[in-house]
């Protein structure tokens, strides 16, 4: 317990007699943590608009005159991925083409009749599986036709998946930059206390006892970033979230829906980071067991 | 206690630092080990430490094959051996007391048992008046005090001190090797690594002459011993 509350001690002392190099580090890691944040919240954002506009973008599926309306909607709904399906009426379509091109249209075909299909409007629970689906409703008896908005669909499922891939990127590339920022901070530590730990393994200190302060001070220095990212990740984002709604009445996620999730994933990312940056520099220096490690340099 | 059979110590290829060494030092004994530089006294005593491998031969220590102990227990073994360096080694941030104390907190002493013991052990080296003291507070035979302190503190079977006269002057040279061989006296095993004769020549104890990886002489009669080799 004694040598426990020590190295606990000269992990947090040890963070203040290298203040500038563990200001340096702070500052890095939030940095990293910041931007992946926004990389984070601009892909949650991205994906949110895509829903909606998923979930506005139906497409239309005229049958065939002779077609049952019931049987096939009762066909189109055991599709899967598909999340809505309203019943379009050819006197609904006649008198919306009467709202826009004015009642005169209806007299070129009174003597035939209405001209237009029945239809149905039908919404794709995932866009990305736009051609599969369209291939199903193509083979229901009664469909004639289906509006062709596959390039639309392979747009927003390219935004989605670029958003992806740039997300996981920004991620991976900034937890590499902070751990080399760690591991170089806490090498300082070692190389400034090489003395001590000199004494310390000539006095027979085991590797955990002289590692632990490193990963201590490795830890807060991961905590501390952690916390420093996301209340300045919260009060920009509620600013910009502020902004945007007064300037365009725009679908934006609020912060509290990530904040409790954000928070944990941060703290364990610093501590992870942390962790794993003290124990790559310690490590490399207390492999090297002879040649003057303990006593005779 | 040490027995050292045959044992060679080879740098590079051809680098010959210690040649066939036989050597034993019983239990609770004090021996000086004297030679110029570079006569293999620092290679024997890393070699006793385990900071180095012996290229050929054994060395045991309390019937322990060093050869045998494995890189996680190797600090349990050096916590059975105290250090005194030449250049004392104290951490100049702590006082007198927590240079002493950091060698029982190191070892996981309970922080009860090292308020009981470190003004102790201070007493023994007559720095109890000087706990709350810097090091650089103090003067060179005080400072290798407090490096004894922290040597014995943890009660180790042995002490290896590396010239610890070395930094000081003659008058505290004396009260150094005088404490060690109170420390002696209590059934400690201490090898001192010198080459002041006039301390070799004051006590009467074992001394070793090391010339070039080779044992010379080994008598507790220093004037059987080539005097004039001990100069470095």
């Amino acid at each position: 317990m004694g040598s426990f509350v020590y190295s606990l001690k000269e992990g947090v002392k040890s963070l203040r007699v290298n203040g500038f190099m563990s200001f340096a580090s702070v500052l890095v890691i939030t940095c990293c943590l910041l931007l992946t944040g926004v990389s984070f919240l601009i892909s949650e954002n991205i994906k949110f608009a895509l829903k909606i506009i998923e979930i506005q973008n139906s497409i239309t599926i005229y049958l065939k005159f002779n077609a049952v309306p019931k049987d096939v909607q009762d066909k189109i709904n055991l599709i899967s991925n598909i999340s809505s399906c309203n019943f379009y009426s050819k006197e609904e379509a006649i008198k919306e083409y009467e709202e826009i091109l004015g009642k005169k249209i209806t007299t070129f075909f009174e003597d035939e009749g209405n001209p237009l299909p029945d239809a149905f409007h039908v919404s794709m629970a995932n866009i990305s599986d736009y051609d599969s689906t369209i291939l199903e409703l193509k083979k229901i008896d009664g469909v004639d036709m289906i509006s062709d908005r596959s390039e639309t669909a392979k747009k927003l499922s390219d935004i989605k998946k670029l958003t992806a891939i740039i997300s996981l990127w920004v991620i991976f590339s900034f937890a590499a930059i902070s751990l080399i920022i760690v591991s170089n901070t806490i090498r300082i530590t070692v190389h400034n206390r090489r003395f001590e730990i000199n004494i310390m393994k000539s006095i027979g200190a085991t590797n955990g006892f002289i590692r632990f302060p490193f990963i201590v001070e490795g830890m807060i220095i991961g905590l501390i970033s952690a916390s420093i990212s996301i209340f300045t990740l919260k009060f920009v984002y509620d600013k910009i979230f502020e902004i945007i709604n007064n300037i365009i009445p725009l679908s934006i996620i609020p912060f509290e829906r990530f904040s409790n999730d954000m928070a944990i994933v941060f703290a364990v990312s610093g501590l992870i980071l942390g962790i794993i940056g003290s124990i790559f520099s310690i490590g490399g220096y207390l492999k090297k067991e002879g040649a003057g490690a303990v006593i005779w340099q | 206690m040490i027995e050292i059979n045959k044992v060679c110590k080879i740098y590079g290829k051809d680098i010959v630092a210690l040649d066939k060494i036989n050597l034993c030092i019983k239990e609770g004994e004090f021996v000086f080990i004297v030679g110029a530089s570079g006569s293999g006294k620092s290679t024997l005593l890393k070699l006793v430490l385990k900071e180095e491998e012996i290229s050929s031969g054994s060395i045991f220590v309390s019937g322990r094959n060093l050869s045998g102990i494995k890189k996680r227990d190797l600090p349990y073994y050096r916590r059975t051996i105290g250090v005194v360096f030449q250049d004392f080694r104290l951490i100049e941030k702590m006082t007198v007391f927590e240079n002493v104390a950091f060698a029982m907190r190191v070892v996981g002493a309970a922080e009860r048992n090292i308020k009981r013991r470190v003004p102790y052990v201070l007493s023994l080296v007559s720095l109890e008046d000087k706990a709350k003291r810097f090091p650089c507070e103090l003067s060179g035979g005080e400072k290798q005090r407090v490096g004894l302190a922290r040597a014995i503190v943890n009660n180790p079977k042995v002490i290896i001190a590396d010239e610890p006269t070395g930094n000081i002057d003659v008058s505290m040279s004396y009260e150094i090797v005088d404490l060690l061989s109170e420390i002696n006296r209590r059934r400690t095993t201490v090898i001192v690594v010198t080459h002041d004769l006039t301390i070799v020549e004051r006590f009467p104890f074992r001394v070793i002459e090391l010339s070039h990886g080779k044992i010379r002489g080994d008598s507790k009669d220093v004037t059987t011993l080539a005097s004039e080799s001990f100069v470095s």
